[in-house]
């Protein structure tokens, strides 16, 4: 079952290289991969596992991409939705995604309750100047804490 | 935990900036990396990843460089963290759980003696560069 009322939104997007409709079009087939990242490595698991793990919780998932205008991606789950795993500790888990390497954009947004927030990993990096010392971290994660508790019922 | 705007942030983070003490230019340039690849996330390195940034944040040596990284190829050892200190030898601890995750802070960054118990390996030149 899912609800609009307990949506968590994540949305990344990249202003990289882009895929063909032919590529794309098999992004989410485990056994296919464009071989530039690994030479020698005949599959990909990232989209393939992610799409299974949102279908399994009755979530969607849209892939937009463009050849020379990157891609992004966007998928949204019921966090109550019986097979969706314990939410644990929101804040640090939105962090740990926000810390990962890499030049892209991160938009993860909470809705439930009749209330909402959203946190833009390029919002953060802007004001924080980074988001790799234990000081930027450290503030980031206040942040989000903050936007989070409030949110909370 | 009152909420905080992104304007907040910029002026906390200029304060910290100018209070940061001289302990924390000792050790610039440090770096702490934790594997967070699929088989690092299920063994728990998300805990140990926030447990050393809590521990760094009660001492408050905030110039640690805080990273993630993919597979180190240690899966057995999960989760798994690499220390580079300037004037140490640059190691990979293994299986790091959020309590060696804060000893690894309390001795390895600020106290400078290694962790012997929890060293799997020191960097393969590849991971090197």
């Amino acid at each position: 079952m899912t609800t609009a009322a307990s949506r968590c939104s994540i949305r990344i997007e990249d202003d990289g290289c882009g895929m063909d409709e032919t590529t794309l079009a098999r992004a989410v087939d485990p056994f296919f991969t464009n071989g530039e990242k690994h030479r020698n490595r005949r599959f990909g698991l990232g989209l393939p596992f992610l799409k299974q793990q949102i279908e399994t919780v009755g979530g969607t998932m849209e892939i937009q991409s463009e050849p020379g205008r990157g891609t992004t991606v966007d998928f949204a789950f019921d966090q109550t939705h019986l097979d969706a795993p314990p939410v644990e500790n929101l804040p640090e888990t939105v962090l740990t995604m926000m810390n990962f390497p890499g030049d892209y954009e991160l938009l993860f947004e909470r809705h439930g309750g009749g209330g909402s927030y959203e946190v833009s990993r390029c919002a953060l990096l802007e004001a924080l100047g980074g988001m790799d010392t234990a000081l930027e971290l450290t503030l980031a994660k206040r942040y989000i804490r903050g936007l989070d508790e409030e949110f909370t019922p | 935990m009152s909420k905080l705007t992104l304007d907040d942030l910029r002026k906390l983070r200029e304060t910290k900036k100018r209070e940061m003490s001289q302990r924390d230019m000792e050790i610039k340039d440090t770096q702490v990396i934790v594997g967070m690849g699929t088989c690092g996330i299920a063994a728990g390195a998300k805990e140990t990843f926030n447990a050393i940034l809590d521990e760094l944040d009660q001492r408050g040596v905030h110039n640690v460089a805080l990273k993630q990284t993919g597979c180190m190829g240690l899966c057995y050892s999960e989760p798994t963290v690499e220390v580079i200190l300037d004037g140490m030898p640059p190691v990979i601890y293994g299986k790091v759980n959020a309590e060696v995750g804060r000893r690894i802070v309390d001795q390895h960054i600020v106290g400078r003696r290694l962790l012997n118990d929890h060293i799997f390996d020191k960097p393969a030149a590849d991971i090197l560069q």
